[in-house]
């Protein structure tokens, strides 16, 4: 196949249609106008909003770093004006008609396109228990974070569910407003899943250094209070009493909408390499799709910003250059984190035996490979960004575990007695 | 790269992942351009040291470097 869908534009054809208006979304419509795509481009948003930033949601715009409507990336003029792109917004799709390329949205509208690209992005996930009107949150958008801003503004106590990164980053910048946390995570470590014990240890002692109360190992059983919440039942039958509790439990991808539609789900919309969906121009990016990584060797979804708006340009290159120039999609996976003035990166495959390469305890720096055989498959740096950054460059020109980690930039004090370098 | 007397601001572009927040925190000192990519202002030695270094330190990818008379600042000291 010579060239994307997008190669060329015929009038009367009606283009690009990218549903969802997160990062994801964003990429795809600023790329195909950069890779020289001409035709019609219509970005579809369930929310009221031009695509904003969502990672400054639990961190700078809690703490008033950031004022809210600071996190747009654009403003109207640059869709309408710069890159010309219509933006269709508060509209939710329903499904999509694939033998007539038509994509259904709510109030039985439908549009036609020419290429699809699936960007819906997920939601976060429930607790299973009935809960108060008021006083717990979840946070995803821009309503969810001004109401937990509101919020916390007024609370003394705060309950935590769930010791991910978004678990962590509202700890962290409620503590700084001075208001007392506790975090509670099923698991014996914070992200253990994600990132091992050892690193887990590490970012569970960047709650308890700055006072929050860290609680692993307990399960919430359900809510206390009726009209407004009052406390957490725990599976060892204690209760925390709390005025606010955030849920932090994980996000569920936005794709039940195709279920009828003939496209193949799994773990979110099934893309292959080149997140193509499986249909005649039909893609997927970010957090709604899957696709087989050939780094991991499994299929992933990722929840990472960077790979959401990574996935976006690729599939912006693909459908202008076509697969064969575009080639398969990879990424290292990086993400990032602030947590109690602490800058936490990571990249690569995380999950397997941690090797500690690096420790300065004065300035909480630490810097832990991965390993598997003699391949570095991922590291996770806290405050060691130099050290992060050597680790992460070489690793793409030579993942081997020598190569990866000898003579690094050192921290200021020796490595401990044991780590391998 | 933008110099000024006193400081320096560099970006390695390779690094920027145009999330937008540096131009958000230092709108003084950046501004991104079409594709979401950032770009030092030619007036960033006017603005604010604190807020340079702040936008240096929320930037997602850590690819700014700020720089007093020669000397980087460590943004996590």
């Amino acid at each position: 196949m010579s060239g994307g869908e997008l190669r060329h534009h015929t009038v009367g054809d009606p283009g690009l249609v990218v549903v969802g208006g997160g990062v994801a979304g964003l990429r795809v419509v600023q790329t195909v106008r950069q890779e020289g795509y001409t035709g019609p481009v219509t970005l579809l948003g369930a929310e009221a909003w031009l695509p904003y930033d969502r990672p400054p949601l639990s961190k700078q715009v809690l703490t008033g770093d950031l004022a809210l409507d600071a996190t747009g990336y654009h403003p109207a003029s640059y869709f309408a004006d710069e890159i010309g792109v219509d933006t269709v917004l508060g509209v939710t799709a329903t499904g999509v008609d694939l033998a007539r390329r038509r994509l259904l949205l709510t109030g039985g509208d439908d549009l036609s396109y020419r290429a699809l690209v699936v960007a819906t992005g997920s939601r976060p996930r429930r607790l299973p228990f009935v809960s108060p009107a008021d006083g717990v949150h979840v946070l995803r958008t821009r309503e969810d974070a001004a109401r937990l801003r509101h919020d916390l503004a007024r609370a003394s106590r705060l309950a935590i569910v769930g010791a991910g990164f978004v678990g962590a980053e509202v700890a962290s910048s409620a503590a700084s407003l001075g208001v007392e946390v506790t975090v509670v995570e099923t698991a014996p470590t914070p992200l253990v899943r994600a990132v091992g014990a050892v690193v887990g240890a590490e970012l569970a002692r960047l709650h308890t250094d700055a006072g929050v109360r860290l609680v692993c190992g307990k399960a919430v059983t359900g809510f206390v209070g009726r009209d407004r919440v009052e406390g957490l039942t725990l599976d060892d039958g204690t209760v925390l009493e709390v005025d606010l509790v955030l849920v932090g439990v994980g996000v569920v991808p936005d794709v039940e909408w195709l279920q009828d539609s003939g496209l193949a789900l799994d773990d979110g919309l099934a893309c292959d390499h080149h997140l193509a969906a499986g249909a005649d121009a039909v893609y997927g990016a970010g957090d709604a799709a899957s696709w087989p990584s050939a780094r991991l060797g499994r299929r992933v979804r990722s929840q990472q910003w960077t790979t959401a708006s990574d996935q976006g340009r690729h599939v912006g290159r693909v459908l202008v250059r076509g697969r064969e120039e575009a080639g398969p999609f990879d990424h290292d996976l990086y993400f990032w984190s602030d947590e109690y003035g602490s800058r936490i990166q990571g990249f690569g495959a995380t999950a397997g035996e941690a090797v500690v390469l690096a420790r300065d305890p004065a300035k909480g720096s630490f810097l832990a490979g991965f390993r598997a055989g003699d391949v570095l498959t991922g590291a996770v740096g806290v405050n060691a960004p130099r050290e992060f950054a050597a680790v992460r460059k070489r690793a793409r020109a030579d993942d081997s575990w020598q190569a990866a980690t000898h003579h690094l930039p050192p921290l200021d004090v020796p490595l401990p007695a044991g780590a391998d370098r | 790269m933008t110099e000024s007397p006193t400081v320096q601001i560099t970006i390695d572009i390779t690094e920027c992942c145009a999330s937008g927040m540096c131009a958000a925190i230092a709108p003084q000192a950046f501004e991104v351009d079409t594709a979401g990519y950032a770009v030092v202002r030619p007036d960033a030695g006017r603005a604010d040291l604190d807020d340079v270094v702040r936008a240096a330190r929320n930037c997602p990818t850590l690819c700014i470097a700020v720089a007093r008379s020669g000397a980087e600042i460590d943004l996590f000291a």
